[in-house]
């Protein structure tokens, strides 16, 4: 035995242990393969490792996050081998982190870096869980208090699009009457994962000029549970059921607005208010491990009448009936085929009917889509992964005016578009990440093909700090109302340059972001386009140009959380009936947004304020000989909500209460002008406003659970 | 024969070197484990017991021990960050530990206690998720090895820090804790390594969920 362990001479290993940012590496592992011999680096990233025999021996280091490394050495008898510095290849989560910053906001569950969670929509005050709302509070977009819609950096409301699972939504918000704003279809709680983008979207999507929202669905339901939901506008009742690999749910509401406005007054004359009957059906099937098939199905009719001012008549107004019928189904598939390869694809179906009285003028529109969609991408291994796919819309119109009994107008076309897209993400070196895409589109009926290249990229500069750049071609078809009276016109076009920082450590995030936006081929036209549809065409052109600024901080105030917004915006077009290049009269310079909320856990519940500001809105009075030169006072809004957490009869309750502008600030979105000055040549206007200063919404939320383990 | 005494001492020497003794050295890692208070002392234990792991590529004792550590490390460390990687490669150690055959209600408990280690790094928005779930795991558990005392006692741990609006609260936790003990009293195993934890932890919160309520 002696003889032995004198025979078994020593030897040492040592070096150092850094990362990519050429950081030494902490606590990472070294093992000499096959043993349990092994030391872990110190503070300065060293190690030395003390071998009981010389010889060839292999080492493994291993460190949390990045590719496990094996090492051969070879040592003499006695002999110090210093190996110097090792660098460590990052692993596939440390890769996935480095994504695509700019133009981009997401909210998921699934991932951890996401500068929202989807809780985040539900609980920001002043969005009434209405998505739309919520995601206003974030840099980028423009407050456009009349409309209830998204607008992005100088883009109207139309050049953003919805896209759920996929697949293109065409009527994503309800329908209103002018100047009284619209709340979106989909309530906030159907998605597990939102991405909002603000430009330079992937060439997976297209049809939007400045923006794409992606809702992804959740998956299977957790349990089986039956909710009820009271308010003081409607009412909810939805049943989930839950299988094995399978769940179901079905939903039912009915929205009400007029005991609510028989006890606030109303700055409207309404006949009947908004009241709608909605259904949904959510069925889910899992087909294997990762697969899943989504089937669901919305409707939804609403109406509402009003004696509407007639700005021309004022003692005289007109009687406005809005009935709308509307119908999505979409039914989709997730599946991954042999571990490299994913298939994504579905059917889809958009159906929406407007019909609308004036008096005795009758307009009834029909939008409808089919839609069928094929994706597949494949990792090719080392953070590179293809992505390509199809994508076929079968979109028709038809419109047609009649007045007192007789037919005056119809108006209809139908639109097959085909795309095909195809997409490469590169990790080039641990910190580099690239995507580079294609996206080709033609639509028969403008007989317009085109071409659109996407292109992103993110560097990180530090484990916290990454820049990240985008550019990206995008098109559009032109909007129903113009497509209608011609097919000799083209896809309107944007070009999108984005810079971005992003900061982001343990809760507090920092983003600053440039932006230039080009705009080419917008629908102009002089006079009325409805009686001479030859002056339509594609000679319009603007540009938006600005900063973002987003600030979040889930760690200074225990308990709080909050972010700030802002967002700078200079933009100006010629498109439409615009004489020259004015700014639309939805752009306003300045945007600040304030979100705050605090968790008080002693009554458990959750208080939340927004505050929002924007700067005077461009109108026209008729009276300058400019286009669109006045303004409108600044906007103000502090809202305020609170959601209490309780129990009912053993089951999980949450009271929910939300007022928007309590302090009741006066918000002018614009004026309506009379289309002829009178005698002394004034244009009688009226201010357009909202229907009241506030408002107030008390909701009660049950949720019976069916399977209690307790 | 007498080759044989001499060549025996020599292979059982040999075995050492390469094989290594593995009972004795889990013996004591976990004599180290049972003294281990700070987070480098969990640091150091884990990569102690990944690299038993990595040589003994069948057996889930070490990677048990392992995630424990590094759970462990997880509620010390300071920053969310961090915090969310100790607990990525804690559940990377439960998995393996999964994959070699590891009892199904103890890699529960670490997965509670990973989920609990999670929960802490922001409770506002992780609780609502992750609390619930963490109690259907330990529920689930809990139906398929009733006897087992750590679960038990989780579970009850679980439910007694979940608010009483989300069906949490004392009343429904204590009885269960107590129960745990009970279990822990009877527990009884023939596996040398065998998770032993919990007994004084589940005595010790008891105490002091007593002083509070008198």
């Amino acid at each position: 035995m002696a003889v032995w362990t004198a025979a078994a001479q020593t030897a040492q290993v040592s070096g150092v242990i850094r990362d990519e940012f050429n950081e030494p590496v902490t606590g990472a592992n070294i093992i000499i393969k096959g043993t349990y011999n092994g030391t872990t680096t110190d503070l300065d990233g060293g190690f030395t490792l003390e071998m009981s025999k010389p010889g060839k021996v292999t080492l493994l280091i291993s460190y949390l996050g990045y590719k496990p490394m094996d090492l051969e050495v070879d040592t003499g008898p006695g002999e110090n081998k210093d190996l110097g510095t090792i660098k460590l290849k990052p692993g596939a989560e440390q890769l996935a982190m480095v994504t695509i910053t700019a133009g981009a906001f997401e909210a998921s569950d699934e991932k951890r870096q996401t500068l929202l969670k989807p809780l985040d929509i539900v609980t920001t005050a002043g969005a009434t869980a209405d998505i739309a709302g919520a995601l206003n509070t974030l840099p980028g977009t423009q407050t456009v208090g009349e409309e209830g819609k998204l607008f992005v950096r100088g883009g109207a409301a139309y050049e953003t699009q919805t896209f759920i699972d996929g697949m293109l939504v065409q009527k994503p918000y309800n329908s209103n009457v002018p100047n009284l704003p619209s709340r979106g279809r989909f309530s906030p709680f159907l998605f597990s994962g939102t991405a909002f983008s603000t430009g330079g979207y992937s060439a997976e999507y297209g049809q939007a000029l400045s923006s794409a929202l992606v809702l992804n669905t959740h998956d299977l339901a957790p349990k089986t549970q039956t909710s009820l939901g009271l308010t003081t506008v409607g009412l909810d009742l939805s049943h989930q059921e839950r299988w094995e690999n399978s769940s179901l749910a079905v939903t039912g509401n009915l929205t009400d607005l007029s005991p609510y406005n028989a006890v606030i007054r109303q700055n409207i004359d309404w006949i009947r208010p908004f009241n709608s009957q909605t259904g949904q059906l959510i069925f889910r099937q899992k087909l294997s491990e990762d697969g899943i098939l989504k089937v669901h199905g919305d409707f939804s009719n609403s109406r509402l009448k009003l004696n509407y001012l007639n700005i021309d008549d004022p003692g005289n107004p007109d009687n406005v009936t809005l009935d709308n019928n509307y119908f999505f189904v979409n039914s989709t598939i997730r599946e991954i085929v042999n571990d490299n390869w994913t298939i994504n694809g579905g059917i889809a179906y958009n159906y929406n009917h407007d019909q609308t009285l004036v008096n005795t003028l009758t307009l009834k529109t029909t939008d409808q889509m089919a839609i069928l969609r094929l994706n597949a991408s494949r990792f090719l291994g080392d953070g590179f992964k293809i992505k390509f796919g199809t994508e076929y819309h079968d979109q028709s119109f038809r419109q047609s005016i009649v007045d007192e009994q007789v037919l005056n107008r119809r108006n209809q076309y139908n639109v097959r578009y085909l795309a095909g897209f195809a997409e490469a993400d590169l990790n080039l070196g641990a910190r580099l990440f690239l995507r580079l895409g294609e996206r080709l589109e033609n639509s028969d009926y403008l007989n317009d093909l085109t071409l659109a290249t996407r292109a992103s990229m993110a560097y990180k500069l530090s484990p916290h700090a990454q820049v990240s750049a985008a550019f990206g071609q995008f098109y559009q078809l032109p909007e129903s109302e113009f497509m209608a009276y011609s097919n000799r016109l083209s896809n309107e076009k944007a070009l999108h340059y984005i810079l971005n920082y992003q900061y982001t450590q343990d809760n507090i995030t920092f983003r600053i972001e440039g932006y230039y936006k080009q705009y080419d081929q917008l629908i102009k036209y002089t006079g009325d386009y409805r009686y001479h549809p030859e002056t339509l065409d594609n000679s319009g052109n603007g540009f938006a140009r600005g900063v973002d600024i987003f600030y979040r901080d889930r760690k200074s105030i225990r308990n709080a959380d909050f972010w700030v917004s802002y967002s700078f915006l200079d933009t100006k077009r010629d498109y439409r009936y615009f004489p020259e290049a004015a700014i639309p009269v939805f752009a306003s310079k300045h945007n600040l947004s304030v979100v705050y909320k605090h968790w008080i856990d002693k009554i458990d519940t959750q208080l939340g304020f927004t505050y929002s500001f924007a700067s005077g809105r461009p109108y026209d009075d008729p009276a300058t000989p400019a286009i669109n030169d006045q303004r409108t006072p600044d906007y103000h809004d502090l809202s305020l909500n609170l959601s209490h957490i309780t129990q009912l009869w053993g089951n999980y309750t949450v009271l929910y209460l939300s007022c928007s502008n309590i302090l009741g600030f006066r918000k002018i979105f614009g004026y309506r002008y009379s289309s002829q000055p009178d005698a002394e040549g004034i244009y009688y206007r009226v201010p357009i406003e909202p229907t009241a200063p506030r408002f107030a919404l008390i909701g009660l939320f049950v949720y019976f659970d069916h399977n209690k383990k307790q | 024969m007498k080759k044989l005494f001499f060549i025996l001492p020599v292979l059982l020497l040999g075995f050492n070197l390469i094989g290594q003794d593995y009972a004795g050295t889990m013996q004591s890692c976990l004599e180290q484990l049972g003294s281990a208070a700070t987070e480098s002392d969990y640091s150091e234990l884990a990569t102690t017991f990944e690299r038993i792991g990595l040589a003994e590529q069948d057996k889930w004792h070490p990677f048990y021990y392992q995630a424990f550590c590094l759970i462990a490390k997880g509620f010390i460390a300071e920053g969310a960050e961090k915090k969310d990687q100790i607990i990525d490669a804690a559940e990377t150690a439960i998995k393996k530990a999964a994959s070699v055959g590891g009892p199904e209600a103890e890699l529960a408990v670490l997965q509670a206690r990973a989920n609990q280690a999670r929960l802490s790094v922001d409770p506002v928005t992780r609780g609502m998720q992750l609390g619930p779930k963490t109690t259907m795991l330990l529920a689930e558990a809990r139906a398929k090895a009733p006897d087992n005392p750590r679960v038990t006692y989780l579970l009850g741990q679980n439910i007694f820090y979940t608010p009483a609006a989300f069906g949490g609260g004392p009343e429904k936790a204590i009885p269960l804790v107590e129960k745990s003990i009970e279990l822990f009293k009877n527990y009884k195993t023939d596996d040398p390594f065998a998770p032993k934890w919990g007994q004084e932890q589940a005595e010790a919160f008891l105490k002091s969920v007593n002083k509070e309520n008198r």
